[in-house]
């Protein structure tokens, strides 16, 4: 349990400034955004589980 | 994204696929009246910071039931072939999760309230002074500028950092798509125009017809943000008549006193070899000196005095508030400048001259005011 708990907060000090790999092979990147629609947080790796349509885009 | 979701609608309803969207743009609420208009329900979260590091998009990836993608800009039959196949789970699967301390500037752009927003801006631009090489943190500190300049706090010269912030980030990393369409959707429109929200117009009548209410926007789209020039999302033609200079001989007051307060910002061209800009004037009545616009007497207008260096393009002036008989609103006047015919650079200036009519809340007295403008074009 030590070594796990050191592990999350060597995670948690960097704080990103880097791409998350988005190619076939990688797993889907794990980060918590608030939903359009309301606010409200969730983490893009919650639907893991079933086959996911991921888009990325902008209404522009 | 309405062309897949054609195709997946059904696929969600039986249970066969989740979709999900992740958006990269500065108004999460304009991606939810384009959500909105093409009647697409799947969740869609706001990446407005671009953590995920994309440079472009648009992107669609398909994903296994144990996370891993599979797909990258999949097409029809690369997604039958997706849902009929059953993928084995990988002996590890190793991800690291973006994860944000909850003081980080990042946090508190995303989670917090009005001040942590500020304490987010001090982050920002301590970490690009500590750091100047930092691209991405010079893009965040621009997203937040703008945030804070969009919302009720905002702090002088905050559109116009968020543009200098932007700007230095693009120059780190010229490759970025994304933070250069940023500055586009500012700055002067270019040679084929890029249509950033021309589509609100449309989505707004066709949800209307639906008998539903539009989602309302918190900031306006403008100027170029729509590909043709005096593209307004909520204006109709000849709205306001052709504005004639009131006083071409210099005769009315100044506004000594400030009373209306002036806030420049100059976004440049993003191609290295177009000197054009984009100039975007916000006029505000000064709230501590408890004045206030005069509707009925007239609009503001604008003049820009004759050089023969520039030419003057999509001179969009802000309408007259028919709402009420007075209003204290920024008032936000914005024209195109380029080279004259026959030049390749600007001049460092340009003059002008706006004009209105504004009025003491005690007292209800009015003037008629002139404001001189210099406009630094450098």
């Amino acid at each position: 349990m030590k070594i796990l708990s050191i592990t999350v907060a060597v995670v948690l000090l960097h704080v990103p400034s880097t791409s998350a790999a988005l190619v076939p092979g990688e797993p889907i990147p794990s980060l918590t955004l608030p939903s359009i629609q309301d606010g409200r947080p969730m983490n893009t790796s919650e639907l893991v589980g079933q086959k996911l349509m991921l888009h990325l885009f902008a209404s522009w | 994204m309405p062309g897949w979701h054609a195709k997946t609608k059904d696929l969600v309803t039986e249970g066969k696929l989740k979709v999900l969207g992740i958006v990269e743009e500065q108004h999460a609420d304009r991606a939810v009246l384009f959500m909105q208009w093409h009647q697409m329900d799947w969740p869609v979260l706001a990446d407005p910071l671009n953590l995920l590091g994309v440079k472009a998009i648009p992107y669609t990836f398909l994903i296994d039931e144990h996370g891993i993608i599979r797909y990258k800009n999949p097409k029809p039959a690369d997604l039958a072939t997706f849902l009929g196949t059953d993928y084995a789970k990988p002996a590890d699967i190793e991800q690291t999760p973006l994860a944000l301390k909850p003081d980080s500037a990042e946090s508190r752009l995303l989670w917090g309230n009005a001040s942590d927003l500020d304490l987010a801006i001090e982050q920002f631009e301590a970490r690009t002074s500590e750091q100047p090489k930092d691209a991405e943190a010079f893009f965040r500190l621009g997203v937040a500028l703008r945030e804070r300049f969009d919302s009720p706090q905002r702090k002088p010269d905050d559109f116009a950092g968020a543009i200098a912030a932007w700007s230095e980030a693009l120059k780190l990393k010229p490759s970025q798509y994304i933070w250069r369409r940023r500055i586009q959707q500012y700055g002067p429109r270019l040679d084929k125009p890029y249509s950033f929200y021309d589509w609100v117009v449309q989505a707004r009548e066709e949800i209307v017809a639906r008998g539903e209410t539009p989602q309302v926007l918190e900031a306006e789209p403008s100027g170029s943000e729509f590909a043709q020039p005096g593209g307004r999302a909520n204006a109709k033609p000849g709205d306001e008549p052709e504005p004639i200079h009131p006083d071409p001989d210099g005769k009315l007051p100044q506004d000594e006193a400030a009373l209306v307060l002036l806030e420049p910002t100059v976004v440049p061209s993003t191609d290295k070899k177009s000197p054009a800009c984009r100039v975007h004037l916000r006029f505000l009545p000064d709230g501590s000196r408890k004045v206030h616009w005069s509707n009925d007497a007239g609009p503001l207008s604008f003049f820009i005095d004759d050089h023969p260096g520039v030419s003057i393009h999509d001179i969009q002036l802000p309408p007259t508030n028919r709402n009420s008989l007075t209003s204290h609103e920024e008032r936000t006047v914005e024209f195109e400048v380029r080279p004259a015919t026959g030049r390749d650079t600007l001049p460092d200036k340009l003059s002008g001259a706006a004009f209105y009519f504004i009025c003491e809340d005690i007292g209800g007295q009015c003037q008629f005011l002139r404001q001189d403008i210099e406009i630094s074009l450098k």
